[in-house]
């Protein structure tokens, strides 16, 4: 079921080389929720990125990554160039 | 003379499929894109597994509930479409610089070193590869002498197609083709050709040029050259830059109203967002375009060509308000409302005075200017006007 959460996360993420064409710079390896909405400090592995995207939020781009968990949940993930703070969007 | 290799790539159910990428829970099962879930929005496009219930792109969405009831409803996220759809324009840049963007899920591309159909297919096949590896997506290439069969072709076999038509292959095909397959035969063209007996491409060329000219118009010589497979337009490259004619937004309301205050506050923000994407795209334009659509169906649209070009969100608001209060008489329901600036010119970085202007407008596009610079750096809702607010129930 697709809700919207837009939660504080801490995220674990790998660099890497820009050089492959479509392919993500950064790719979310681990996510923890901080159980202040919901996850109570849940830490989850990130099994595959099935989708990345960006957008503008303002002067700031925001790095949309849709995450599919061991757990077989799958959870939009949003880092804010503004602030750097890595958000939760939704549950899907 | 050498050989043209045009390919038409068509992506499969594009936002439905890449909807289904991104939630793999969504894989197999019947899925619609759309605007508004909750409003009265219609079906952008839906997966192949929606299309055997009769769920068709641009289907009211509460007709499509109707056919398929357990369907899954998703409201699009044009970022992303537009993300993937970059990714796949660079994939396809890779092998040929001559490239032409045709919508978001389609694109035309020539290969000019390439001198057998079989190198053409190679190359199709590795394309559809490197997408599938990258956005685990499908799509159909079709590929021809030109853009009107090639387009064809990529439709002939679908989803994950490649399908070639040959110059040998034209005629066979189109005795069989029905006339609907046509580019450019939409449903009214369609019920115009079977009054006359064409049912299949074929039979159109039992018609004379003049004969067509008579039936269609300016539209009968297309007819004419498109049903012997005839077509010499070029590509327009992503290099080449293409003019703006017009410029516009639409907004469809959640229910049908006769409001006045909610539909100036619309009409002030479809103005609003016409001039902010004219400045972005630094250009002016002098025709102002007011569609109304009342209810149940019947649209009209008025315009008005002021003696010189504008990107002002007070002028476009203030004509669009006229025409539309000129238009209306303050009982029909409405349904839809949009508004367009044409004639476009390009501005550059300097400013027009307009010196027959009153400080009024002059002060507000001032405040437009501010305005934008606020949004610029901290998004576009950030700061609205009221009357906007107000028509959206806030």
């Amino acid at each position: 079921m697709y809700s919207e959460t837009y939660e504080d996360v801490d995220v674990i993420c790998l660099f890497l080389r820009p050089t492959e064409i479509a392919g993500p710079e950064m790719r979310p390896l681990r996510m923890r929720r901080r159980g202040v909405i919901g996850g109570d400090g849940q830490a989850f592995k990130i099994r595959k990125i099935t989708c990345h995207w960006s957008s503008m939020r303002g002067k700031f781009r925001q790095y949309h990554y849709t995450a599919l968990t061991e757990t077989e949940d799958v959870y939009e993930l949003v880092l804010d160039s503004g602030t750097m703070q890595w958000k939760l969007r939704c549950e899907m | 003379m050498k050989e043209r290799f045009v390919s038409h790539l068509d992506m499969d159910a594009f936002f439905a499929s890449v909807e289904q990428m991104s939630n793999p829970h969504l894989i197999g099962k019947p899925v619609i894109v759309s605007g508004d879930p909750d409003g009265r929005s219609v079906v952008s496009t839906c997966s192949y597994e929606a299309r055997p219930y009769g769920v068709r792109s641009g289907m009211p969405l509460r007709e499509a509930l109707r056919k398929c009831p357990g369907v899954i409803v998703i409201q699009g996220n044009p970022e992303k479409y537009i993300h993937i759809s970059a990714g796949i324009l660079q994939i396809l840049q890779q092998y040929t610089p001559f490239v032409e963007p045709f919508s978001i899920d389609e694109a035309f591309y020539e290969l000019w070193d390439v001198d057998s159909w079989e190198e053409a297919g190679r190359i199709a096949q590795t394309i559809k590869k490197e997408i599938g590896q990258a956005f685990h997506l499908t799509g159909s290439i079709g590929i021809a002498k030109n853009k009107l069969l090639a387009k064809l072709a990529s439709d002939l076999e679908k989803p994950d197609g490649l399908t070639m038509i040959r110059e040998t292959d034209i005629d066979p095909l189109f005795q069989r083709l029905p006339i609907r397959d046509l580019w450019g035969v939409g449903e009214k063209a369609e019920a115009a050709m079977h009054r006359i007996g064409v049912k299949t491409i074929w039979d159109l060329r039992q018609y004379t040029e003049q004969k067509l000219q008579e039936y269609f118009g300016a539209v009968g010589m297309y007819f004419y050259h498109a049903c012997r497979g005839w077509d010499d337009t070029p590509l327009v490259y992503t290099f080449q830059e293409t003019e703006m004619k017009s410029m516009g937004n639409e907004y469809t309301l959640f229910r049908d109203s006769r409001r006045r205050e909610q539909l100036l506050g619309i009409l002030r923000f479809l103005a609003q967002k016409v001039s902010r994407r004219l400045r972005k795209a630094k250009r002016k334009g002098k025709t102002i375009t007011v569609k109304i659509r009342f209810e149940p169906f019947q649209t009209i649209t008025r315009a008005r060509t002021l003696p010189m070009e504008y990107d002002s969100e007070e002028i476009i608001y203030r004509e669009a308000q006229e025409l539309f209060l000129k238009n209306w008489d303050g009982v029909r329901k409405i349904r839809l409302l949009g508004v367009s600036v044409s004639h476009l010119r390009k501005t550059g970085d300097w400013v027009q005075s307009h010196l027959l202007d009153d400080p009024a407008t002059l002060h507000k596009d001032r405040l437009t200017l501010a305005k934008d610079r606020i949004q610029d750096v901290y998004g576009e809702s950030i700061l609205t006007w009221g009357s906007i607010l107000a028509s959206k129930g806030v």
